[in-house]
């Protein structure tokens, strides 16, 4: 069985931050370290764990924790 | 006499027309198309009197190029606005400017509430009925939106001549021409898209706008896949690239000039341009809005780069006919700028105007100058940004006073307000009694400022820390915000 990436401690790698500071309404813009470095960390982390392409719908779709964690569901 | 930049556009098409002009969402326009519909624009816009003043609220590409030169042909003056700014902030910029027209999409205007009876215009592909009549230029080119301390932003008034010298040094520097790839990287609400602009198409180079999420995400990509052969940006796009594992030969290897502005260049951005693309010139430049974009440059070699640096990277010499001076106080050495490319002045403000444009006496002569704010220091010949006089800070490259946060958070009923910038990320802290929460100030915030100019902090405090003068301690809150920040 393939172990099931986290999506909490996927972007918490990616932005360099606690797991515990991102939130449910944690997206691009309304964390701390969530700018536009911190989200190309998130997308190229979606990329290699994912293989989410990056495109300029994905980086629009994926740019908040709730999006990401339904990728989990 | 400088050749107006119009005359270079002009000269341009009659010896190029068919070369390519701007490269847009797969689409080229040739220097033909770009100056044919700039002059069925500027036949319209000659309708709105000798002068018409003109809001430019598009993305930046062909369309908002065409509407610069257009204004110019008809003999008007501009505002460059940026299509990403809160719908608040346009508003504010529009009501200071009054303009006689807006060109903007339709989209883009929805949420604003504009002026009464301001026209809007989306289209710019309307071709001139006939030749245009030369037109007597106005004095000023361009009036450009910086933030302003008090919540009012600052238009910062430049005129056609300081214009006309920027791009003169700007081709003479880089030497642009037919066969150059240009990236068009900062928006058109910042000025250090006036050197894309006016450097490429005076010069028959082509402009490469990024407006996808992932050309700005990706810009070495973009690089690779154009094959660019001029990058501008502020330094920390390199950042980006670096992130993404883009600073290689295989993406930049096409480039042969990449010039930096708009905030502090490190030596280990340059060194790893020069370890990816050891040939290509590395420059940096340095100057304020007020004094057209830059003013200083300072050409880099992998040999040389260890003298020229010092933490960061120095400013470098003036260019010619302007000249840095200066000025000794009790805060350090501020740098004050004089020459051509000096703004008139704040749009309606002479009070801020007579704050910052002052009369040295240098060699016995009055001289105006433009007094920076920054404060510099100087080793081996070269000068080195410090630190500023104010609370002025730069993010990504916009210019933002921190005062104008605090004046934002003020106006929601927060009694104090006093923000400061530690390891990148802006820290507010508040007192008062009856606070909102803090979830809702960012809320009101986020309406009301660019989203670079929004807190990533908000911390509310019994009673902001004052000094022996009972001023606000930013050391103590920038001390408490590191606190803060992520090991």
């Amino acid at each position: 069985m393939t172990e099931r990436p986290d999506p909490r401690n996927l972007i918490a790698t990616a932005l360099d931050c606690d797991p515990a500071s991102l939130t449910e309404d944690s997206r691009l813009g309304h964390h701390p370290k969530w700018d536009s470095v911190g989200h190309l960390a998130v997308m190229l982390a979606l990329e290699a764990r994912y293989g989410i392409p990056l495109t300029d719908e994905t980086i629009r779709r994926y740019e908040s924790f709730a999006a990401i964690a339904e990728l989990a569901d | 006499m400088i050749p107006d930049v119009v005359e270079r556009l002009r000269d341009q098409a009659r010896r190029h027309g068919a070369l390519p002009a701007v490269f847009e969402g797969g689409t080229t326009l040739s220097y033909a198309d770009i100056l044919g519909r700039a002059e069925g624009l500027a036949e319209r816009l000659c309708a709105l009197g000798p002068h018409p003043r003109v809001a430019i609220l598009l993305p930046q590409g062909a369309d908002a190029y065409i509407a610069m030169f257009a204004t110019l042909l008809a003999g008007g003056y501009y505002l460059p606005a940026n299509r990403d700014s809160v719908a608040d902030k346009t508003n504010r910029i529009l009501a200071e400017f009054q303009p006689d027209i807006l060109l903007a999409r339709p989209e883009d205007v929805g949420a604003l509430a504009l002026p009464p009876g301001l026209a809007v215009w989306s289209d710019t592909t309307i071709p001139a009925s006939g030749p245009l009549p030369p037109r007597p230029p106005h004095r000023l080119a361009y009036v450009i939106f910086t933030s302003g301390s008090t919540g009012r932003p600052k238009g910062v008034m430049i005129p056609r001549d300081a214009l006309n010298h920027y791009t003169a040094w700007a081709l003479e520097s880089l030497a642009p021409g037919p066969g150059d790839r240009w990236s068009q990287h900062p928006n058109i609400g910042f000025d250090l898209s006036v050197l894309d602009i006016f450097g490429a198409l005076c010069s028959g180079a082509c402009l490469y706008p990024l407006l996808g999420e992932m050309d700005r995400m990706l810009p070495g990509r973009f690089i690779a896949r154009h094959g660019l052969t001029i990058w501008n940006s502020v330094p920390s796009v390199m950042d980006m690239m670096a992130k993404a594992g883009d600073i290689t030969a295989d993406r930049l290897g096409s480039l042969r000039l990449l010039t930096f502005c708009g905030e502090p260049l490190y030596p280990a951005q340059v060194e790893a341009i020069f370890l990816s693309v050891p040939l290509a010139r590395v420059q940096n430049t340095y100057g304020p809005t007020e004094a057209t974009v830059s003013c200083t440059v300072l050409a880099l070699g992998p040999a040389t780069l260890t003298e020229a640096c010092d933490g960061t990277v120095a400013l470098g010499a003036a260019i010619p006919g302007m000249a840095l001076h200066r000025i000794e106080s009790e805060d350090g050495i501020e740098l004050a700028i004089s020459g051509p490319q000096l703004a008139d002045g704040y749009w309606q403000d002479d009070e801020r105007t007579a704050q910052a444009f002052r009369t040295l006496v240098i060699g016995g002569r009055p001289v105006r100058a433009y007094a920076t704010g920054d404060i510099v220091r100087e080793r081996r010949g070269q000068l080195y940004f410090q630190r500023r006089r104010d609370t002025q800070v730069k993010i990504r490259g916009y210019r933002l006073e921190l005062d104008e946060i605090n004046s934002a958070i003020r106006a929601l009923g927060v009694a104090a307000a006093a923000t400061v910038l530690v390891g990148g990320r802006l820290h507010s802290f508040i007192s008062g009694p009856g606070l909102p929460e803090p979830e809702r100030i960012r809320a009101e915030l986020e309406r009301r400022l660019d989203p670079h100019a929004v807190p990533g902090y908000i911390h509310a405090l019994a009673d902001l820390p004052r000094n022996a003068n009972d001023k606000i301690d930013l050391g103590v809150l920038e001390r408490l915000a590191a606190e803060q920040e992520p090991p």
